[in-house]
């Protein structure tokens, strides 16, 4: 037996626009020959009878599907949506955190490897001495500028932990 | 500047609301009604043959609409809205059947890969031309029950079929030949026509 057969789809398509019904009208012309291929064609036989088949199985399982109402899809699908804007509006956001913090500390880096010097004297004096000597002046200012940095980066990491929430 | 949280958002007014669904989704709510009232129980048919699982096609039916209001097709006519609605949901069935074979691998047989399938019980007309149909649909392979609905429950052309399906048009055709003969043949019981 042959596998194929030219006019199937036009023998499917003919059916679903009731060229192929045989209510006792009078076939036009192209559903008349039609028909009369079907008569002589095994394999257009079988296409229809599965699509017979189909179509009442289709019916009936359309009658009983258990669908959600149009209302709730529509409204769920707008929740997920905007849910969804929100999380790509904060995309951009969370970027730019993780950059200011990824600066911050290249910044604190660059900063400690330039003033090396004055750290190491400082250091060195902190070591030497328990008491501030005369000289102390330089020390007294980098120490209130490390004490400034590390209250402004706690202000600011609470502010953001706050944020977050 | 921080982004919009989601209770601000969530609580803009009526109007705003409305444009910025609109400028979101593909169509407002009374056409997406009518578009659903047409094509969700023919869509739901597809996805219960083609999977075999009530559940499942229920998901992948909510699913299906959410990705096609929110790909924003361009306007376009009911037949074509239909085709792309349906080259979603094929789509979606591939995917889970993809998941569904990566799990094979990675869990014991017996667990993820248990049949989840299950009937939709037969009311009294027609009942058991449906039973018999539904365990002839367990003997084929997923993407012949695909191909088989698109074509002969739905009417596609095969052109139209391998485009839904991203099946090349030369295999298409011996795929679907192949997968009719073995439908018939089980439905008549097995029998060589
Ligand atoms: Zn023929």
């Amino acid at each position: 037996m042959k596998m194929h057969c030219e006019k199937e789809e036009e023998v499917i398509r003919a059916r679903a626009e009731g060229l192929l019904a045989d209510n006792g009208e009078p076939a036009s012309e192209g559903g008349a020959a039609l028909r009369e291929h079907v008569a002589a064609c095994p394999i257009c036989q079988e296409a229809l009878f599965l699509a017979e088949l189909f179509e009442r199985d289709q019916r009936a399982l359309g009658a009983q599907a258990p669908l959600p109402e149009a209302d709730l899809v529509w409204w769920k699908a707008q929740l997920r949506a905007r849910r969804e804007a929100v999380r790509r509006a904060e995309a951009p956001v969370v970027f730019a955190e993780k950059a200011a913090w990824v600066t911050g500390a290249l910044s604190a880096a660059g900063l400690a490897a330039w003033q090396w010097p004055a750290i190491r004297g400082w250091l060195a004096l902190i070591a030497s001495a328990p008491i501030l000597g005369p000289h102390s002046e330089p020390l007294a200012a980098l120490f209130v500028a490390g004490l400034v940095s590390t209250l402004v980066l706690a202000g600011v990491s609470l502010y953001l932990i706050w944020s977050e929430k | 500047m921080r982004a919009m949280p989601i209770s601000k958002c969530e609580t803009l007014d009526g109007v705003e609301k409305a444009q910025e669904i609109e400028r979101v989704f593909a169509m407002d709510e009374a056409s997406f009604r009518a578009f659903y009232a047409q094509t969700a129980r023919p869509l739901w048919a597809y996805l219960f043959r083609a999977s075999g699982d009530p559940t499942l096609a229920e998901d992948l039916l909510q699913e299906t609409y959410y990705r096609f209001l929110r790909a924003r097709p361009d306007p376009m006519s009911d037949a074509h809205r239909k085709n792309y609605l349906y080259r979603i949901a094929t789509n979606l069935l591939t995917d889970h059947r993809r998941r569904e074979r990566g799990k094979e691998f990675t869990n014991p047989p017996g667990e993820a890969g248990a049949d989840r399938s299950a009937t939709i019980e037969p009311r009294a007309e027609g009942g058991s031309e449906r039973t018999e149909l539904e365990s002839a649909f367990k003997q084929m392979k997923a993407r012949e029950r695909e191909i088989l609905w698109l074509a002969y429950a739905e009417g596609y052309k095969h052109e139209e079929i391998a485009e839904l399906t991203g099946i090349k048009a030369a295999s298409l055709r011996p795929l679907l030949f192949r997968a009719r003969r073995k439908l018939a043949e089980i439905l008549r019981g097995g029998s060589k026509a």
